[in-house]
């Protein structure tokens, strides 16, 4: 049997050398994983425009890609960073104080507008990257991610065949007013004559409603920064 | 299957004990440290630990192997840990030291990951705490390591790690083919199939799947293995 003072250091000197162990792993490893990181955003921002090839990565986001900020009067903001700005804090903001990041891909004098967003899922956050046409109206393509939803059900989000749904969908009407695009409960509806709807996925309605709320509250703000930087001329 | 694994194992096991010259490094004992986990002890289906995890990671095999591995790493290191301090461990805080050390194992090697395999860890995440949680490294550590040396302790980890492994995979070979249609991410289903109307079947993405799976499993080794019936 031990003595009450044994037991009572060996519980400090054993939890302060594994402490330091951890202190010094996550600080060294730190900068790699901060790379990690900054690759797998630049990943999801040319995919939702193109095929990503690892290889060429960041040949490709540095030739294509150009990073710009807004704040909510549509203004550019140049000093800010884009690819930097932390969506979870934005979102913290009220709408009018937040930063707005767009993405503008240019390829072959072809324009597209690449807006990311932020949402909640059913467990966790989710985020997006949305590309418009040049119109600044039709999606070219989507990309979703979450943390943890369910896998098989409210997961599927960031397979490629719900993401295709959305190719073609327009958020204005054809008076110009925002309609969004909205995500119908359940599947196997035919929507190929709405102009704002998508088929949904069954059992995974909890974190559609989410990346619907996130569709239609993130892009409406987007309207004037989008109308402002199309009528600049290039 | 497990006979076949056991017959690697040995094989194995033959060549590594080759090489000691006074005394085999791998006695009769400490083989069956290595291979009873395949088979009178397996931790999933025999000492029905780890089911939680068996459940949450065989949706996929790639995750399963990933799954497989890092446990396989945390329950080896940690027994050899644990082995090796057993003497001065104070009775009464046992639970937590050993606590501390896989906890300890399990970031490291979840920090490891976020830093040279990022894709990995990104689906790994839901499932970190599921390590540390994992009552197969508890199970192992107040049953081997507080009572063996840490030879033995290190044998009884890695037998133990793979296999729990090796239900993981068999339980998620069949979960992916049948639930997605592919294995590793790779579609191996035909589309000539889907035209003629094969559909994925949905249950084997759910947790139930995994249970009806590893209940046939057990089934299985069961009725080939009368000894390990309980009669009461």
């Amino acid at each position: 049997m031990h003595s009450n003072s044994y037991t009572l250091w060996y519980a400090i000197v054993s939890t302060a050398i594994v402490a330091v162990i951890l202190a010094v792993a996550a600080s060294s490893l730190r900068p790699m994983q901060e790379r990690n990181v900054a690759e797998a955003k630049r990943a999801a921002i040319l995919q939702s425009v193109m095929e990503v090839d690892p290889s060429t990565l960041e040949r490709d986001y540095n030739s294509f890609i150009s990073e710009r900020v807004f704040d909510a009067q549509g203004q550019e903001l140049p000093s800010v960073s884009a690819f930097d700005l932390d969506l979870k804090k934005e979102m913290r903001l009220a709408p009018q104080e937040r930063n707005y990041p767009l993405y503008l891909f240019t390829r072959d004098g072809e324009v597209k507008y690449i807006i990311p967003l932020q949402g909640k899922g059913l467990w966790g956050p989710i985020t997006a990257f949305v590309a418009l046409e040049s119109d600044g109206n039709t999606i070219f393509g989507v990309v979703f991610e979450h943390e943890k939803e369910t896998p098989g059900l409210g997961a599927e989000i960031n397979t490629s065949g719900f993401q295709e749904r959305f190719r073609g969908k327009t958020f204005f009407g054809d008076d110009g007013s925002f309609q969004s695009v909205r995500i119908l409960k359940g599947s196997g509806h035919d929507v190929s004559d709405e102009a704002h709807q998508v088929d949904g996925l069954t059992g995974a309605t909890m974190t559609l409603n989410g990346v619907n709320a996130m569709l239609s509250d993130g892009i409406s703000r987007y309207e004037s920064i989008l109308s402002g930087i199309k009528s600049q001329p290039r | 299957m497990s006979a076949k694994h056991e017959m690697e194992l040995e094989n194995g096991a033959s060549t590594l004990g080759g090489g000691a010259k006074t005394k085999p490094f791998l006695t009769a004992d400490r083989r069956h440290l290595l291979t009873d986990p395949f088979n009178d002890e397996n931790p999933i289906t025999v000492q029905v630990l780890g089911v939680c995890s068996a459940l949450a990671v065989t949706t996929q095999l790639k995750t399963s192997l990933v799954m497989a591995l890092s446990v396989i790493v945390v329950l080896t290191l940690s027994n050899v840990i644990i082995s090796a301090i057993r003497n001065t461990i104070p009775n009464r805080i046992r639970m937590i030291v050993q606590l501390l050390v896989i906890a300890g194992l399990v970031i490291l090697v979840d920090q490891l990951l976020k830093a040279f395999a990022y894709e990995v860890s990104r689906q790994l995440s839901v499932y970190v705490g599921l390590i540390i949680t994992n009552c197969i490294i508890m199970g192992r550590l107040e049953a081997k390591a507080m009572s063996s040396t840490p030879t033995e302790s290190f044998l009884d980890g890695i037998g133990n790690g793979v296999g729990y492994g090796a239900i993981l995979i068999v339980v998620s070979f069949f979960r992916e083919l049948f639930g997605s249609g592919t294995l590793m991410g790779i579609k191996v289903v035909p589309d000539a199939l889907y035209k003629m109307g094969y559909v994925n079947n949905g249950i084997m993405l759910t947790s139930a799947a995994a249970m009806f799976i590893i209940g046939i499993i057990i089934w299985i080794q069961r009725s080939r293995n009368t000894k390990l019936i309980d009669v009461s």
